[in-house]
């Protein structure tokens, strides 16, 4: 039987924490583990911004997040509250701030991944 | 009921990491991450060990690593082990 | 994929202004709640002053929303514990804003918490 595993990610881009959500989530996939979501809470929604400019020598979280989702399939989900609260919500077009990797969700979507996955854990 | 404990924080720093101790059961295990590997050499570690053995402490072996700490009060894993121990405890309690 | 409802437990470690731990908390539990997911709520550490009578949150220019703890009963969240510990190295007596709270020794706040599947800190 497949292990399934949801994350929630209220660890912010601009430190190093993220990544270590990154990567627990990437060894989850090398794992066959069945990664049923990431939901991202309070400073965590961040990590979607369109316009958060990491320098070009640095490491680029947020490309990462969204490989996870273009390449494994990984549902990227933004809690929208804490979005709006962060200013990533542009009136009409949930895409002009946010990468489409991303969807925005309500914490109804984080009730959900609690009861689907064996599994959560919060980074 | 066992519980992995995520330990994200120095105690020295951020006191609701020493929380963790007074919910750690001896059966429980602990995983130092991120800037919890900063309690490898001080009083949190040792007062864990009072609870549970020190074949229960582990610490993510690049985030040792990457901070130059020298490990001999438990024992390295990488992600991999991580998330097995992920599976085979009840819950994950992280503390940050 | 195995589809089982969980045991739900959010822990409270922080003192509820200067951060945005407690608002974040107080929003995952009534949401639960909202689900009738079992779920119950743990106060540890500077988790307690979420709790603690008299307090005036608009004077610093912050919404009260610790009056929306009034409205965890509606929600059936009915189990809320505090670590006695934490009250008495607080020199906190336990006089809490709202009724129903559970003050349980370090001992039984720790039994109570494993007996969760899934745990949100904040």
């Amino acid at each position: 039987m497949t292990q399934s595993l949801a994350v929630v990610v209220t660890s912010a881009p601009t430190s190093n924490l993220s990544y270590t959500a990154f990567k627990i989530v990437e060894q989850a996939i090398q794992s066959n583990i069945t990664v049923t979501g990431v939901f991202f809470y309070q400073d965590g929604v961040l990590n979607a911004s369109k316009y958060l400019a990491i320098p070009s020598d640095e490491l680029q979280i947020i490309s990462l997040w969204k490989k996870l989702n273009q390449q494994n399939q990984v549902p990227l989900h933004l809690c929208s509250t804490a979005a709006e609260k962060r200013g990533l919500i542009f009136p009409d077009d949930d895409n002009f701030l946010i990468h489409p990797e991303f969807t925005l969700s309500g914490l109804g979507e984080l009730v959900m991944l609690t009861n689907q996955a064996d599994r959560l854990v919060q980074l | 009921m066992t519980t992995l404990h995520l330990i994200r924080d120095s105690a020295l720093s951020n006191n609701s990491i020493n929380l963790c101790l007074t919910n750690l059961s001896a059966t429980d295990v602990i995983v130092l991450i991120d800037d919890g590997c900063y309690n490898i050499n001080s009083a949190f570690i040792s007062d864990a060990q009072k609870i549970i053995p020190l074949k229960q402490c582990y610490a993510i072996e690049e985030h040792i690593n990457a901070r130059g700490l020298q490990v001999n009060t438990a024992i390295v894993i990488n992600y991999e082990y991580l998330l097995e121990l992920i599976f085979n405890h009840q819950n994950v309690i992280t503390w940050q | 994929m195995t589809s089982n409802s969980k045991k739900v437990a959010i822990l409270n470690t922080k003192a509820p202004f200067s951060q945005t731990a407690a608002k974040a908390a107080l929003d995952v539990a009534l949401i639960y709640g909202s689900f009738e997911q079992e779920t119950s709520l743990f106060f540890q550490g500077d988790g307690v002053y979420q709790l603690i009578d008299k307090q005036q949150p608009d004077i610093i220019g912050t919404k009260d929303f610790l009056k929306t703890f009034s409205a965890f009963e509606f929600y059936d969240l009915e189990k809320i514990y505090v670590c006695q510990q934490s009250l008495i190295e607080r020199n906190l007596p336990p006089e809490f804003h709202i009724e129903g709270v559970m003050v349980v020794s370090p001992e039984e706040f720790s039994l109570l918490l494993h007996q969760h599947n899934a745990v949100l800190t904040f």
